[in-house]
This record gives C-alpha cells, sequence and structure tokens, in this order.
C-alpha cells in the first residue's frame, strides 16, 4: 500500500469512527434524557417509544 | 450466529463457580483491571496527545510510540484475563447487556485499528509532527490528527461503556 | 476524639439537599464516579511513564528530566479532575465515606505518594541530573518510583474496595475495627 493510499484509507477510517462515535453516544444521550423525563413526568413522555 | 451458548458454558464453568467464592480475590481481579486500564490507555493517550501535538512536542514521535507498544500489550493481557475472570461471575447477565456489548465492539475496534491503520500512520508521520527528521514518504498532517482523535474516541467508549455495566 | 469531629462534620455535609440529590440522582453520581474512575488514565497514566523511565525500564532514550517536566502538566489537570471529581463523591456520601475503613487507608497513601513524590523532586532538584541521560537512574531514584508506584497500586486498590460492605460499621467485627473505621456510635453501644 502507498502512502498516499494509506492516508486515504486512514482517513476515511477514521471519520467514520468519530461520525459512528458522535451517533452513538447522540443515542444514548437521548435515552437517558428520556429516562429522566419518564422519571419525573406523571404522563409516559412519547420518547420512550422511541427507545 | 448465536454466540449466548459461550456465555452458557462460561456461566456453568468451574472458572465462574471459583470466581463467584471469593468477594475478596474477585475485587482484587477489578483492581487488576482497572489497573490494566490505566496502563492501556495511558500509554495510548501518551501517544495519541503527542500526535496531536499537545503533549511533549519537539520530542521525537518514533522514541514514544516504540516505547509504548511493550505496555500497551502487557495491558491488555492483563485487561484481557481479569476480564474473563470477572465476566464468568456474571456471564449471563453480560450475555443480555447493550453496554456489554457495546464495549466489546469498542473493543474489537480498537485492537484492529491500533494495530493496522495508527501504527501504519504513526510510523509515517511528517517533520512537523513527528520530529524525527525529514520522511521520504509522510501521511499528511491532518490525517495524523484525525487517526489520534479516532482512536481516543473508541477507546474512552470502550472504559466508559465497561463503567456502565457497573451500574446496569 | 478525631473520630468524632470527623462524624460531625460528615454529619453536616449530609444535611445539605444538594448532597442528597447528587447521591440519589439517577445518573449524576454515576457521572461523577465515571470521570473519577476514567481520569485515573490521564493522571496515573502520566505517572506511569514518568515512574517506568525512573525506574529505568522504558523511554530510557528520553533524558528523564524532559518527562518528568513535560508530563507535569497533563497529569497536574488530570489530579485536579480526580481531586474535584472525588469530593464530590465524598460529598454525597459524607457519613459512610468517612466510616469507611478503605477510605480512610486510601487517604493515607494518598498523603504518603504525595510525601514520596515531594522527596523525589527535592533529590531529583538537589542532585546535579548527571544521571538524566542515563537509561538506569540511581537506586535512590529507583527505590522512589517503585515506592510511587506500589503507592497508588494500593489507592486504587483500595478505592475499589469501597464499595464492599465488609467492614461497614454495621457489621460485626473486631473491637479494634470500629475504632479504626470511625463507628462512634456502635463503640458507645458498647459501654
Amino acid at each position: 500500500m502507498t502512502t498516499n493510499t494509506l492516508g486515504k484509507v486512514a482517513a476515511v477510517c477514521s471519520i467514520v469512527i468519530i461520525i459512528g462515535w458522535a451517533i452513538y453516544w447522540g443515542v444514548q444521550v437521548q435515552d437517558t434524557l428520556c429516562l429522566l423525563e419518564t422519571a419525573t413526568a406523571e404522563e409516559v413522555p412519547e420518547c420512550l417509544e422511541n427507545m | 450466529m448465536d454466540i449466548v451458548f459461550i456465555f452458557e458454558w462460561l456461566d456453568a464453568s468451574w472458572l465462574s463457580e471459583f470466581a463467584r467464592t471469593s468477594a475478596a480475590l474477585f475485587s482484587m481481579v477489578q483492581a487488576v483491571h482497572i489497573l490494566s486500564m490505566i496502563m492501556l490507555c495511558g500509554m495510548l493517550i501518551l501517544g495519541d496527545l503527542r500526535m496531536l501535538n499537545v503533549i511533549l512536542t519537539g520530542v521525537p514521535s518514533a522514541i514514544i510510540i516504540q516505547n509504548t507498544k511493550k505496555w500497551i500489550y502487557i495491558a491488555l493481557a492483563g485487561i484481557i484475563l481479569s476480564g474473563i475472570y470477572e465476566a464468568s461471575a456474571i456471564a449471563m447477565k453480560l450475555a443480555t447487556n447493550s453496554f456489554f456489548w457495546a464495549k466489546m465492539a469498542g473493543l474489537a475496534m480498537g485492537i484492529i485499528f491500533m494495530l493496522s491503520v495508527r501504527s501504519a500512520v504513526y510510523s509515517r508521520a511528517p517533520e512537523v509532527i513527528g520530529a524525527n527528521g525529514p520522511q521520504s514518504e509522510a501521511v499528511e498532517a491532518w490525517v495524523v490528527k484525525l487517526v489520534a482523535v479516532a482512536n481516543l474516541l473508541i477507546w474512552f467508549s470502550v472504559a466508559a461503556n465497561g463503567r456502565w455495566i457497573g451500574f446496569s | 476524639m478525631l473520630n468524632e469531629l470527623l462524624l460531625k462534620f460528615a454529619t453536616w455535609l449530609d444535611g445539605f439537599q444538594s448532597s442528597t440529590d447528587l447521591h440519589e440522582a439517577l445518573y449524576a453520581y454515576g457521572w461523577v464516579e465515571g470521570t473519577h474512575v476514567l481520569t485515573l488514565t490521564l493522571f496515573l497514566g502520566m505517572l506511569l511513564v514518568i515512574d517506568l523511565r525512573l525506574l529505568g525500564v522504558a523511554f530510557k532514550e528520553l533524558p528523564a528530566s524532559t518527562l518528568m517536566e513535560r508530563l507535569d502538566k497533563p497529569m497536574m489537570v488530570g489530579f485536579i479532575v480526580m481531586l474535584i471529581s472525588g469530593a464530590l463523591l465524598f460529598y454525597a456520601i459524607p457519613i459512610r465515606s468517612t466510616q469507611s475503613i478503605w477510605f480512610r487507608v486510601k487517604v493515607v497513601f494518598i498523603i504518603a505518594a504525595g510525601i514520596n513524590a515531594l522527596l523525589i523532586r527535592n533529590m531529583t532538584r538537589s542532585s546535579d541530573m548527571s544521571w538524566d541521560n542515563d537509561p538506569v537512574p540511581p537506586k535512590r531514584i529507583r527505590v522512589g518510583a517503585a515506592l510511587s508506584l506500589g503507592l497508588w497500586i494500593l489507592v486504587v486498590a483500595s478505592g475499589r474496595n469501597m464499595a464492599y460492605d465488609w467492614w461497614d460499621c454495621h457489621k460485626e467485627m473486631p473491637h479494634f475495627m470500629y475504632w479504626a473505621a470511625g463507628c462512634v456510635n456502635e463503640l458507645a453501644a458498647f459501654e
């Protein structure tokens, strides 16, 4: 593998990882906020259905 | 592919029974797991922050990265062995725990990424980052930094999911 | 007497609503504890690199002073986060923490590690650092580094043991342990 190709592969892999990371933790934060809302709300909030 | 049978086997094994007998020994194994994490993530952080040019700037990166390798391998061995011991005690609970699977996915990704892309890119770091003298073939600086950030994020996730298993 | 004072202080802290809120919150305590454990990788990770160099088993191509001076800042950043998160954890559950033999032991080890660090710093400052480029530093330095690693390992292990209730005040244990753990009320019941 040439250095040029390595650079491109590395860049793509890294960007995929970073975006995947952001999505995963974004979902975790969303779920956490939903559970917090469920704990304090009187009615079952909508977000629970999407979890 | 049904992996659950591995956990069923582990749950019924002598290791599982042994791990459940002594809480004191279990606690010591947990301490080994944490200490291995400190060694593993500490060495990775050292390398990644160096390649981000945040710490030890100007110090040849090749020396730093090369020196971390042995300790990363030692730490991985410690973390995996202690992890298996810990897992055997609560095997069936882990089989259905989403944080555990997220951690394992991260661990697999992290090891593969570290051994392949990260290793190859860091050994071809340009002079401006690596300070190893002029390089005939170098990867661009922004790619090196992207790799460093990606590695940090993966291992943060492994550790964070690991901690969250304890809360779930 | 110290035990009574500590328990009084802990009880006073326990009276604050924010202390109860932090303890009983769904996730806040977990995040603080997670931060405390994960920041170990920065704080003790950097210290590990320094100690391994001072032991002469790693990073031997680099001058010891380079690592000690240049890793000091990231290490201190980690240490400050450890202190703040640790203080918050204590504040959330002050009485149990104060009466935890493992917490007391942990604090003793941290103080010992701090003293050891100061001694190493004094040793390096007073020496001419002629050994700076030597792959293996002088024996006194190596002993200090080994002590540093040993003490911090004990700190981590003690911290981990805090979660177990083997020697909590409500348990039956040797009389000496009630005193060591500061179980003031249980000790008073004996009389």
